[in-house]
């Protein structure tokens, strides 16, 4: 419908008002608005049950072709769960798994040519070296250009001379990183993928996976580390008892932040106004108050402008918090 | 067939092939140097000394005065049982049960391989190192025998007696696989795989050693391996041989299928 109708602008009306160049520039920019980037992982009702509250129900989830999808979850959401649906380790009970329309259970081997996978808990072949494994991970893949690999290893300065068995967790999560993106695959699916990593390395992940998107990769990512979320990813989706808590672009979460406000009287006489007001006080000193706002701040400062303020700081809370909350509400319907 | 997970598969396990190796090779040389061409009554002798019921437990049995009834009755009736037993159980719990209960499966099934090629690689490479094994055996037994008896072996007899062992093998091989494959956990796994064939070989041993309980011996596989029958040469352990056959193809087919549908929790 819409290329019948942008043809029809594209022949009849613009190119009689503006030079060719400009008209490309529409052209594309129409284009790119009009056309709806393709889905890559489709979950659909997907259902796999291991006992009450244990296992996926009903859940679905999207992941467009170029995006970032984050995952998170307490332990045993059902993360792992669902990236086993993926890679096409399990059945589901109900509903369908699918990556760029290919069922993953049983296309399972067409799809990993495209697909870069780091396990939750990576097992390894422990006797071998860390540059035998690769290289046998490189035949299984019949890859023949290891340039990737090499740059890989440098970027994450790892000792691939090392038995993995002596490897430290650290290192061995590198060698997966490595294993995971060397044959430069178009749908990457981590589990966890810094667990493990010290902060510098966490934040050399960080780029690479910004790295990684900006070459058009879909990349979806579990994680219990709200920053790396909150730096990497477009969408986020989180789930408790294998059922959605959550989906939103990170930019509203952001929003519903808790806010915690540190507020000191001039007089011991306004005490009363804030401690008989509905404001949630977590610390009080005297006249030094921690109050918690959650969205709307109106009320905050209606109550706040009957009193005389001597100080007033904002204390950011970390998103991970948010979480936090997400993980307890959620978990307090539910049982 | 994956090449590179059966070199992967050789390159990891060909210590433990050499181990067993070496030590059937010893077992084999002590037997053969123990044979006496001029006196088969010393040798008996010798085994008198030792107590009746372990001889037979161990089925231990001179069949016949000449070579092949030598090495026929002592290393075809335990050596070429035990050692291979232990062997195919060890191999077959690594190439299966334990990368699904450590989850190290996971690499080779993403990468771009059908889970059919990749289990039709790990029984080949399962039946590969079997054979093999028996056939190096085999061959050394025949150069031992040529340098301390040449031209004594009734080879005929003694590649049926390798023949047979191999397909013995071929058969509790399937049953150690399929116990590797169709579980998630290792304990059970390797529980179960050593369980059924050792369960099988104590009542062969118990069968031998008394004829009120000679009926055990219907219930173990070890039966179909009948090497005092191989050597006076009867007729029926061809029937034997193509039982052992059926059941290695049976379960090794019956493990795919389980593989292909299973869940795998890594």
């Amino acid at each position: 419908m819409f290329s019948i109708s942008f043809l029809t602008l594209k022949t009849l009306c613009i190119p009689y008002f503006l030079d060719t160049k400009t008209i490309n520039y529409y052209y594309k920019a129409i284009d790119k608005a009009f056309t709806k980037e393709p889905l890559m992982i489709e979950i659909k009702n997907l259902t796999k049950s291991y006992g009450t509250n244990k296992g996926v129900f009903n859940l679905d989830l999207t992941v467009q072709k170029g995006e970032v999808f984050g995952f998170l979850g307490p332990n045993g959401a059902g993360k792992t769960t669902t990236i086993r649906h993926l890679l096409g380790f399990i059945t589901p009970d109900n509903g369908t798994v699918k990556i760029a329309g290919k069922d993953c259970f049983k296309e399972a081997h067409t799809i990993q040519k495209d697909l870069g996978y780091i396990a939750g808990e990576i097992a390894f072949f422990n006797h071998m070296k860390g540059a035998e494994f690769l290289h046998f991970i490189a035949k299984m893949r019949a890859l023949s250009n290891l340039d990737k690999m090499h740059s890989l290893i440098e970027f994450l300065e790892l000792d691939i001379h090392v038995k993995i068995r002596k490897m430290s967790k650290g290192m061995k999560q590198k060698l997966g990183i490595v294993a995971a993106l060397m044959h430069d695959p178009k749908i990457l699916i981590l589990d966890e993928p810094t667990s493990g990593l010290d902060p510098l390395m966490q934040n050399k992940f960080v780029e690479l996976i910004k790295r990684e998107k900006k070459q058009g990769k879909t990349i979806l990512m579990s994680s219990h580390n709200f920053e790396e979320i909150e730096r990497t990813c477009d969408r986020a989706l989180i789930i408790k008892n294998g059922k959605k808590m959550a989906l939103s672009n990170i930019k509203d979460l952001k929003n519903v932040e808790r806010k915690i406000f540190y507020v000191a009287l001039q007089n011991t006489k306004d005490k009363d106004i804030i401690l008989k007001s509905d404001l949630k006080i977590i610390k009080q000193n005297h006249t030094d108050f921690e109050i918690e706002v959650s969205g709307n701040l109106d009320y905050f400062i209606d109550v706040l402008s009957t009193c005389k303020i001597k100080s007033l700081d904002i204390k950011k809370q970390q998103l991970e918090q948010v979480f936090m909350d997400y993980y307890k509400e959620g978990g307090g319907k539910d049982d | 067939m994956i090449k590179a997970l059966l070199t992967h598969n050789i390159k990891s396990n060909y210590k433990i092939f050499l181990i067993f190796l070496a030590v059937m090779t010893m077992y084999s040389s002590i037997i053969i140097g123990m044979y006496d061409p001029d006196d088969a009554a010393a040798i008996e002798a010798m085994m008198d000394l030792m107590p009746e019921a372990l001889m037979n437990a161990m089925n231990f049995t001179i069949i016949s005065g000449d070579l092949i009834g030598f090495i026929g009755g002592y290393y075809y009736g335990f050596i070429i049982v035990l050692f291979p037993m232990i062997f195919t159980i060890i191999l077959s719990f690594k190439l299966m049960g334990k990368i699904i209960d450590d989850g190290s499966i996971a690499f080779i099934l993403s990468t771009p391989h059908t889970r059919k090629s990749m289990i039709i690689t790990q029984i080949s490479t399962l039946i590969l190192n079997i054979f093999t094994l028996l056939f190096a055996t085999t061959i050394i037994g025949m150069l031992l025998t040529e340098i301390m008896f040449a031209g004594l072996l009734d080879i005929q007899v003694y590649i049926l007696l390798n023949v047979g062992a191999f397909l013995l093998f071929f058969a509790i091989g399937s049953i150690t696989f399929f116990c590797s494959t169709v579980f998630n956990e290792a304990k059970n796994a390797i529980g179960l795989s050593i369980a059924v064939p050792v369960g099988f070989f104590i009542i062969d041993m118990l069968a031998s050693v008394s004829e009120d309980i000679a009926f055990l011996r219907f219930f173990s596989i070890f039966t179909l391996y009948d090497n005092i029958a191989i050597v006076t040469g009867e007729a029926w352990i061809w029937l034997q041989f193509l039982a052992l056959l059926a059941i290695g193809i049976f379960l090794f087919i019956g493990s795919t299928i389980v593989f292909l549908k299973k869940d795998l929790t890594i």
